[in-house]
């Protein structure tokens, strides 16, 4: 997965110093600055120079969402300040009016899908008009809102097989029936779980649920439990150990999850003889155990692993570094002494 | 800061089958027209855009006016009737009362005939039950019915949001928990989950035939028993090459790119989608043209259709046979010949699905049959 971070909307609505500071006490790499109204933008894009920004090694910036016809030039002329930082604009396809007028931004200008109250630019099909009217623009892919234009995810597989080669950022958040973002689900968490390995491994992932200080962190677990799936499980050891290294206790068991359930899905997912064996984690524990892939006692283990996990991520349970350190080395155990065949 | 990659979809090269307008392809090829079933499309498509003009503001992100019947099937004729719901795939909220019985009397004030007694149409329907009950107790005949005929016969009005989101939630659940169709060693790809319904609810209506013929006393059985034979079969027929469209409208390359991505059953999705748009009688001639059936059998199926639509089109025929009562339907003229037409769709269906060496024949017997 790229590098993850939040909205700075998200985190403190127009006070995007708060948004920063909030963000700079966690790992977020990358981070959206976000001047959603028409009136944020002028302040936003007249502070950028002062604001530190080290942190990250993505940055966007998110254009106003609505504003009047009249507006439109001099919003655009604004945003033009932002062409030498290379930054990509995210736009509301239903906000613009003169379509050639943003063609300046070129493959800058970063088009967003929609959520299902506005007409337009929600589905594939939707898109294609925009695209054909910004040819070189790219795609900000919200997954929030493509789960809500269509909880089965075909939309978001059709999205992404039409307009994958687009895709410069993600939008990560839950959107609920009256389309406001909101924390992440289980729900949404397996639905996002299905077009995972569509997304290429580094596009940058921008959170847009609305997280307080404390909630950062799980969220962005959360979000890195629904993307991370497809990443090379090399790696995910790699951050694993370094997780532990840190005394992140709480990472380091999110991410052995993550690392179980990809190495389940490879091994187990194979030889699985319907979908829905392969669905959940706990479903293909279930097939190893009745393959014999796994031992009885391994079996529980596992499943009493993944109790915790919830606990820690759904409940707010603290986790220690010993149980974190036991869990991960149970799961590598596990993983190495399952057949490859 | 590196730019991200085009992900690799297996289904990038996908092509899906693609439907133009078939019975007018049909028609060409085989050098005929059939007028009935023109008219009938001309009538669909005038009533279909007088409705979404006064109807389309009671749509909404969350509601779909859907109609049913002769009227989604593009085969409006005399006297048809008009089955509607306002599906609602979305909060529960008072106003959807008022809003279907506003459609209710704007139906009743431009004289449309109602929905049938047994109350599967002409009210609010809610996902739910279509989505979540399929088989078991709760799987009612009224549900069974919303939920087939929402896949094979019906058309949103306006504001179809509601409406595509709840028929692919429909197929989700059919194509995931099918076991066997995603097994490695499967020898043919067919849906049996979806398909089993289709013939199920195809059963269903044959013996609520019956049903209906004891609970009205025989009132209105001719008309029923030729609409059973044509109609309703021709719902049943398409269901069937709708399944048995993966087999039969995708290659072997396509088929194997679709099954060797786990993930996500999108591709079939939006393949059967796009089958389920399309009216049944479509659907029929795509196979004609695209299986390369006899011309013979072509003719003698969409002949007999089309006889079918000048019957229902005529006012006084229809009347007769809607009034016509059991005890002298064997000495009717005009049921007989009613009969008569029923009888060549029966044997050009059989011929097209159970008497030849073709694949169509062999799925059949294989999955429609045992």
């Amino acid at each position: 997965m790229g590098p993850i971070g939040f909205s700075t909307g998200a985190l403190a609505y127009s006070d995007f110093r708060k948004g920063l500071d909030i963000l700079s006490k966690s790992s977020a790499r990358a981070v959206e600055l976000s001047a959603l109204r028409n009136g944020e933008l002028i302040p936003l894009l007249d502070s950028i120079d002062s604001l530190n920004l080290s942190q990250f090694s993505y940055v966007s910036f998110h254009a106003p969402g609505q504003f009047e016809t009249a507006q439109e030039p001099g919003i655009i002329e604004q945003l033009k300040r932002l062409l030498p930082r290379r930054w990509p604009v995210i736009v509301h396809p239903d906000a613009i009016r003169d379509f050639c007028a943003w063609v300046v931004f070129r493959d800058l200008l970063c088009v967003e899908n929609m959520d299902k109250r506005k007409v337009g630019g929600r589905t594939a099909k939707e898109l294609r008009e925009v695209f054909h009217r910004l040819p070189e623009a790219s795609l900000c892919f919200d997954l929030g809102h493509v789960h809500q234009v269509d909880p089965t995810m075909t939309e978001a597989f059709l999205i992404l097989q039409e307009f994958g080669g687009r895709l410069r950022q993600l939008h990560v958040s839950e959107v609920d029936t009256e389309s406001h973002h909101d924390r992440l689900s289980l729900g949404g968490i397996h639905a996002f779980q299905e077009v995972a390995e569509l997304i290429p491994p580094e596009v940058p992932v921008i959170l847009e649920s609305p997280a307080s200080e404390s909630s950062v962190a799980a969220e962005m677990d959360l979000a890195t439990e629904a993307l991370g799936g497809h990443r090379s499980r090399a790696l995910m050891e790699e951050d694993m150990s370094r997780f532990l290294e840190l005394g992140k206790a709480r990472a380091a068991l999110v991410l052995v999850m993550s690392f179980l359930e990809a190495s389940f899905r490879e091994r187990v997912g194979r030889i699985a003889t319907k979908r829905s064996e392969g669905s959940t984690i706990r479903t293909l524990v279930e097939v190893a155990l009745a393959r014999k892939l796994i031992r009885p006692a391994e079996g529980e283990h596992l499943l009493e692993w993944m109790r915790i996990r919830n606990g820690v991520v759904h409940l707010g349970e603290t986790i220690s570094e010993e149980s974190a350190n036991a869990i991960v080395q149970g799961v590598r155990r596990i993983v190495q002494g399952m057949p490859t065949h | 800061m590196s730019q991200p990659k085009r992900p690799m979809s297996n289904h990038e090269h996908l092509e899906l089958c693609q439907f133009g307008n078939c019975i007018d392809d049909l028609q060409k090829r085989l050098n005929t027209r059939w007028d009935n079933i023109a008219k009938a499309q001309q009538q669909a498509q005038i009533k279909l855009q007088e409705l979404v003009r006064d109807l389309v503001q009671y749509g909404s992100e969350d509601t779909s006016i859907v109609v049913f019947g002769s009227l989604a099937r593009g085969e409006l004729t005399q006297g048809s009737d008009l089955d509607w719901t306002l599906l609602i795939d979305g909060q529960a909220e008072p106003t959807h009362a008022t809003v279907a019985h506003e459609i209710a009397d704007y139906l009743e004030k431009n004289k449309q005939k109602q929905p049938g007694p047994e109350r599967i149409f002409g009210s609010m329907v809610f996902s739910h039950d279509i989505i979540h009950q399929i088989g078991g107790e709760e799987d009612t005949n009224r549900n069974i019915t919303r939920r087939i005929l929402l896949l094979l016969e019906s058309r949103a009005l306006a504001r179809p949001d509601a409406y595509e989101r709840v028929i692919r939630q429909v197929l989700h659940r059919y194509l995931t928990e099918d076991r066997g169709l995603w097994r490695r060693d499967r020898k043919d790809r067919v849906p049996r989950f979806l398909l089993n319904d289709v013939v199920r609810y195809w059963r269903t209506v044959a013996v609520d035939f019956a049903y209906k013929r004891r609970e009205r006393a025989g009132q209105g059985m001719a008309l029923r028993s030729v609409k059973l034979g044509m109609s309703r079969k021709l719902i049943f027929l398409s269901g069937l090459l709708t399944c048995f469209s993966l087999e039969l409208d995708l290659r072997a390359d396509q088929r194997e790119s679709i099954f060797s991505l786990q993930s996500h059953p999108a591709a079939l999705i939006a393949h059967l989608t796009k089958f389920l748009r399309q009216a049944p009688l479509q659907i029929v001639a795509h196979a004609a043209l695209e299986y390369g059936l006899p011309e013979s059998l072509s003719r003698g199926l969409f002949d007999a259709y089309d006889k079918f639509l000048a019957l229902l089109n005529d006012e006084e025929k229809r009347a007769h046979l809607d009034k016509l009562a059991e005890e002298d339907l064997e000495h009717d003229g005009i049921f007989s010949a009613a009969r008569q037409v029923r009888h060549e769709f029966r044997d050009a269906i059989q011929r097209l699905f159970l008497e030849g060496d073709t694949k169509l024949c062999h799925l059949t017997r294989e999955y429609g049959v045992f």
